[in-house]
């Protein structure tokens, strides 16, 4: 069923292509025989390189990616369990990765290599449902100029950016829409406890000018200056200031909340080899070195190495987290949030 | 040729045709006729299959083809806005019912032939926008006839025409019908029109033929008030036969008339065309006094509007121009009894 | 014919807007349920983007249409230079997805912007960028409609006035005023509609500034609450339906107010009016050109707003979100919603119109022609989500491939290309089919051989209309679009998103330059088959 659906829509699609550009469709019709469709959640800019590293390693396989939010994609694999229209998921947040398997859409499967990840990034379950390839971490943005500009000091901790001086000059993401801003919260939460944590944020909120739509838009929002301060995560912070944007990427001593880019194999996949391969690969010696460009942290631990900008005591300061305990509590903690704030929100103009 | 019996159309409700029987000779040039609404553009467009008929029978050399399609039928048709198809040529225009199986150089010969036959040779390149009014017509005709049907049907030709051209026109129309020879039936409102063409007139009302013959029959002897009001003008007045030959119109008197087919006593309509009635001449004590109330100068005759008799009751009388009383003073009308004619009253 | 028309009409929006309507009622047991709908209005932020979202569109009304109205005016009633110019760039923002003002006013006056000294102190951000936004978005509309009310005077009336010694400021309000109020009133549906329904700027500029379009949006793809969505879609359905209705009866109004009798207008000519208008039209244009120069600017230099060395990073879209592919996608889009939607609209407006059987059917099918127009959007894309996601509907075999994009891109803009079609073929001699029945030609013959070459300029302006919004629309394929099929509109929401305010800029001019090129290939080509078509010029006879 689901294969005549996909090839009925290659179908379709194939026709107004022909009249278009007849020579890419025949290009097309002559694809390589082994396919693998993977559902990912990575930032756009990181997926070339992947794609590039993975057709060096496998080059009879076609790698089709499928970027989406991580909240899209977890709606879409889960609306979708009955007949899946992929093979594996790759660099999806592990929070939700873990609720993709309560709800059984993940096939188990331990990779090759599987035992040299750290405790921390695997599945407790055996065999795993999911694998860990790098985390990835709360941080903060301060454009430089901008703050010099409206005498606002540089804040070094969570319960800096409370102060009343802020008031105005911070955004941050949404957590219903953002993995981003679901792990912050969740790091606060955990870290903190939840009336501790909740009295956080209702502090926070007076000084927050916007709750985004992504983890990335706060961050590049303060490289424009368009707002000083954005709370972000490790890699945007680096990868944007690495760009030569004027901002200072903070890290807080602790409660930095965080969470996995992790793969697994989707149950009832049309390619299960395929993914079976493009999970092996994931965990490979190789991905592990170019997770580690992007990453402080990666699966193997051999492999990590200092990331531009960013401190290198980063597994000090982590939240203590349980990603269970999140993937159960996520709509609690997004009702919640939304109670809280976005009614709020919308009174703010 | 054509024959059409008991021929009843009904949209819905509505009655368009009810009960309409013609015969259309073979040659033949056939006017339908009537006020609009009367149901003559309908009976055409039954006659052509463009419409099914609600119930009778449409014969064709005594075959049924009632229920052929327009096509069918041997039929061709000049609409009232010609449809000719602007974006083709006057030739594409021309070939569009030639069939498609014969080959394109015969085809191109009878376009040609056609072209030569209504007088348009050379025009077959230009498309319909850069052609007259009378031009577009006869490619029309040209289109209807290529596929030498048996009979040619005219929905309103001239009446898109301007009144000039319109004359020119229909002399034109009918010296192609006599040199073609095709059976032709043509729908008109305009009865001088159908008067001036016509072999063969059908005057139609409320869905049915009120009267037909040849023109001459139809202005001589019409049979209703209605086809002598409608075909040429007359004068209709009230009136009831008093005695056997003898009527009393109101407002006018007694007068002598064929009264045969009417009741002594009955209520009737008197009728006289305006050129029949003759001015008496001076010092003449006959017929009925009158004086003019307006007149009209038409050119070769002048309508007068009078008041006559003792009800002063209102007639038009047509007078040759140069016989046209000077003076507006009283004079006297003589009504001459072979040319009254008694109507039953509807 | 007409029966199969009203199928596909049944099936691409009768139905899923009848499943969005059920599954907004209906709750969790099966039965019918109002608590969504008491849910919604119980909460205080939605209660206040029910709110706000009337308030945006009768602001919206209010300030887009006096601008409209100077800008129709100039151009139908003056002697101004460069009619053509300005009338050409009071349409642009048609070509360009409706994030792309809404961006260009991010650069002009946002935290960072290049005029926010100007506000001294303050921001765009929040209900008035929105509301600044959608007059951009609104505009042409509104000019479009307002020049055809205004291009429809009745030159004998201002003779008349004139001879009855009428101050020129009289003659506006007894004669021009009400002659262009059915305009107006249509004018202010089309602006309110397009203001509430629009999700682009909202999202770009809104700040913490809530409407129900992003409601619906946020409740969707945000939280997975289909539920919900459908509720905030009906909400915003009934009033876009309202005003869609209250502007068709105007539209009708407006037509018969010009009688076949009336005779042209030709401006007198006045320096003091012109100039004025002049001034008011080029200042108008000046900004609309602006805002996308703005963009254009953005997308080209390195780091906005710190390093403005030209750079074309932004345009290295294969970093970012959709890519360069997206642009591809959406051009194919585009093509096959120009190509089927005209041939479908102009066929169906044939079979309605030209047509003799089923006249039930036809009837039927107009109306239902007319209703898209009525549908916002994203209700439409919402209930084409939940129509054709149930695996028991038998045309789920269409959900997530490239035909459900196009079959409910076309049915969105059905409405504007069937009536364009119906007004063509109105030009057509009724005697056509006739004529060519007695020459043993069937209407399909006349459809191929005669309608359809007659009517090619119409049915390419038809087209052009499809492909430019196919290529901006961001409301009704939102849901729709499959994962792997990324849109070039969609893809600068999703930048956006990002943050990656250069990379959207870029993709959003993208586009812009993508429909501006075929619209003028388009026009051009309406234009060449115009002149094959139309009579050569001939001495007028009488």
């Amino acid at each position: 069923m689901g294969r005549s659906i996909i090839a009925a829509k290659q179908a379709a699609r194939a026709a107004p292509r022909l009249l278009l550009l007849s020579a890419l469709a025949l290009v097309g019709a002559c694809a390589p025989q082994k396919r693998v469709v993977v559902y990912t959640a990575a930032e756009a800019d990181q997926l070339p390189m992947y794609a590039a590293a993975f057709k060096k390693a496998h080059p009879d396989i076609e790698l089709v990616w499928v970027r989406e939010s991580t909240g899209v994609l977890t709606a879409k694999l889960l609306a979708e369990k009955k007949a899946p229209r992929v093979d594996a998921v790759f660099a999806t947040a592990a929070t939700s990765i873990s609720e993709l398997d309560e709800q059984g859409v993940l096939a188990p499967y331990t990779p090759l290599g599987g035992d040299r990840l750290d405790q921390r990034f695997r599945d407790p379950e055996q065999p795993p449902y999911w694998n860990g390839e790098a985390l990835f971490s709360s941080a903060i943005c301060v454009n430089t100029i901008e703050a010099a500009k409206r005498g606002l000091p540089i804040p070094r901790t969570w319960e800096d950016l409370t102060k009343p001086i802020y008031k105005g000059a911070i955004s941050m993401p949404d957590p219903a829409s953002s993995g981003t801003g679901l792990l912050t919260v969740n790091g606060w939460l955990q870290a903190w406890g939840e009336t501790k944590g909740w009295d956080y944020m209702d502090r926070l909120d007076k000084n927050i000018v916007s709750y985004d739509p992504s983890g990335s838009k706060p961050c590049k929002d303060a490289a424009r200056g368009e707002v000083p301060i954005g709370i972000s995560f490790d890699f945007r912070a680096s990868r944007t200031k690495g760009e030569g944007a004027p901002i200072e990427v903070v890290v807080p001593p602790n409660a930095v909340g965080w969470d996995l880019e992790a793969s697994a194999v989707v149950a009832g996949a049309a390619h299960p080899k395929a993914a079976q391969i493009f999970t092996d690969w994931a965990m490979s010696d190789d991905a592990m070195k170019l997770y580690a460009d992007s990453f402080s942290m990666v699966g193997v631990t051999r492999f990590n190495k200092p990331a531009p900008y960013l401190p290198t005591d980063l597994a000090n300061r982590l939240a203590p987290m349980d990603l269970a305990w999140t993937a159960r509590n996520r709509v609690r903690i997004l009702a919640e949030w939304s109670k809280r704030y976005e009614g709020k929100a919308a009174h703010k103009e | 040729m054509l024959s059409v019996q008991g021929l009843s159309k009904r949209f819905g409700a509505a009655v368009a045709l009810d009960g309409v029987d013609l015969e259309i000779e073979r040659g033949a040039f056939t006017c339908l006729i009537g006020p609009s609404g009367c149901g003559k553009t309908t009976c055409l467009r039954v006659l052509a299959g463009l419409e099914p008929a609600t119930s009778g029978v449409v014969l064709s050399e005594g075959r049924d083809i009632t229920g052929l399609s327009a096509a069918a039928r041997g039929v061709g048709m000049v609409f009232q806005s010609y449809a000719l198809f602007p974006n083709m040529t006057v030739s594409q225009n021309i070939a569009f019912g030639l069939s498609r199986k014969t080959s394109p150089l015969v085809r191109q010969r009878r376009v040609d032939e056609l072209l030569q036959m209504v007088g348009l040779p050379g025009f077959g390149a230009r498309r319909p926008v850069q052609l007259s009014g009378g031009q577009q017509q006869r490619v029309a005709i040209a289109r209807a006839l290529a596929p030498e049907p048996r009979v040619l049907l005219l929905d309103e030709p001239l009446s898109a025409l301007d009144p000039q051209v319109r004359e020119r026109l229909r002399g034109e129309l009918k010296d192609l019908q006599r040199r073609l020879g095709v059976t032709t039936v043509m729908v008109t409102h305009d009865q001088a029109e159908a008067l001036a063409i016509a072999d063969h007139i059908a005057v139609m009302r409320a869905g049915r033929v009120e009267q037909s013959g040849a023109p001459q029959d139809i202005y001589d002897a019409p049979t209703s008030a209605f086809v002598a009001g409608f075909v040429g003008a007359m004068n209709l007045l009230p009136a009831r036969v008093s005695a056997a030959g003898v009527v009393e119109a109101a407002g006018l008197g007694s007068m002598a008339a064929a009264t045969a087919g009417f009741a002594i006593g009955e209520a009737v309509q008197l009728g006289i065309r305006p050129e029949a009635i003759v001015l008496a001449p001076p010092g003449m004590a006959d017929g009925v006094g009158a004086r003019i109330h307006r007149r009209e100068f038409l050119g070769a005759v002048v309508r007068l509007d009078v008041l006559a008799g003792v009800g002063a009751v209102p007639l038009l009388v047509d007078v040759p121009a140069h016989c046209a009383p000077l003076s507006d003073d009283a004079l006297r009308l003589v009504l001459p009894p072979q040319r009254l004619r008694l109507f039953a009253v509807d | 014919m007409a029966l199969l028309y009203c199928a596909c009409a049944v099936i691409a929006l009768i139905a899923p807007l009848g499943v969005l309507a059920w599954r907004s009622v209906s709750g969790p047991d099966g039965g019918i349920t109002l608590a969504y709908y008491g849910r919604y209005l119980s909460s205080p932020s939605l209660r206040r983007s029910l709110i706000d979202t009337g308030v945006l569109g009768g602001l919206a009304i209010v300030s887009t249409l006096p601008l409209a109205f100077l800008f129709a005016y100039g151009l139908e009633r003056s002697n101004i230079r460069l009619k053509g110019a300005l009338a050409a760039i009071g349409t642009l923002p048609l070509l360009a997805p409706s994030l792309l003002p809404a961006m260009a006013l991010v650069y002009l006056f946002g935290r960072q912007g290049l005029l926010t000294p100007w506000l001294h102190g303050h921001v765009i951000y929040g209900a008035g960028g929105v509301l600044l936004a959608e007059v951009v978005g609104a505009f042409p509309h509104a000019v479009i409609l307002l020049r055809t009310a205004l291009s429809a005077a009745d030159g004998r009336l201002y003779e008349q006035a004139q001879m009855l010694g009428a101050s020129p400021w009289r003659i506006f309000w007894t004669v021009t005023f009400p002659a262009a109020r059915y305009g107006l009133v249509s004018a202010a549906m089309v602006v309110f509609t397009l203001a509430i329904t629009d999700i682009g700027a909202p999202v770009v500029i809104g700040g913490d500034f809530n409407v129900l379009a992003l409601d619906v949006y946020k409740q969707v793809l945000g939280q997975q609450n289909f539920e919900m969505g459908a509720v905030v879609a009906m909400l915003l359905l009934a009033p876009s339906a309202l005003f869609m209705g209250l502007e068709r009866m105007a539209m009708r109004r407006q037509s018969a107010m010009i009688s076949a009798r009336s005779t042209g207008f030709v401006a007198s000519p006045s320096r003091l009016r012109d100039g004025g208008l002049w001034l008011g039209c080029g200042a108008i244009a000046l900004a609309i050109v602006g805002l996308l120069a703005v963009c254009q600017m953005v997308a080209l230099v390195k780091m906005w707003p710190y390093d403005l060395s030209p750079s074309a990073t932004s345009y290295d879209l294969g970093r970012y979100d959709g890519g360069w592919i997206s642009i591809l996608n959406s051009v194919e889009l585009a093509l096959a919603v120009a190509v089927v939607g005209a041939a479908v609209a102009f066929a169906g407006a044939y079979v309605t119109q030209r047509t003799r059987g089923t006249p039930a059917l036809r009837h039927a099918f107009s109306l239902m022609a007319l209703l898209p127009a009525a549908a916002p959007g994203l209700a439409l894309g919402l209930a084409y989500a939940l129509f054709f996601d149930d695996p028991a509907n038998p045309f789920h075999f269409l959900y997530g491939g490239f035909a459900i994009l196009v079959i409910a891109t076309v049915t969105h803009f059905y409405t504007v290309a069937h009536l364009t079609s119906m007004s063509a073929l109105k030009a057509l001699d009724p005697e056509m089919e006739p004529a060519a029945a007695m020459l043993g030609r069937g209407p399909a013959t006349v459809f191929w051989r005669i309608a359809t070459p007659i009517c090619a300029p119409a049915l390419v302006e038809i087209a052009l209309y499809l492909f430019v919004n196919a290529m901006t629309t961001v409301s009704v394929v939102v849901f729709l679009y499959p994962a792997d099929f990324k849109l070039a509109s969609v893809a600068v929401l999703n930048m956006d998103d990002a943050g990656d305010m250069g990379p959207a800029a870029a993709m959003g001019m993208l586009i812009f330059y993508v429909n501006l090129a075929v619209r003028i290939a388009g026009q051009w080509g309406a234009g060449v088959l115009r002149r094959r078509l139309a009579p050569i010029p001939q001495a007028s006879r009488g």
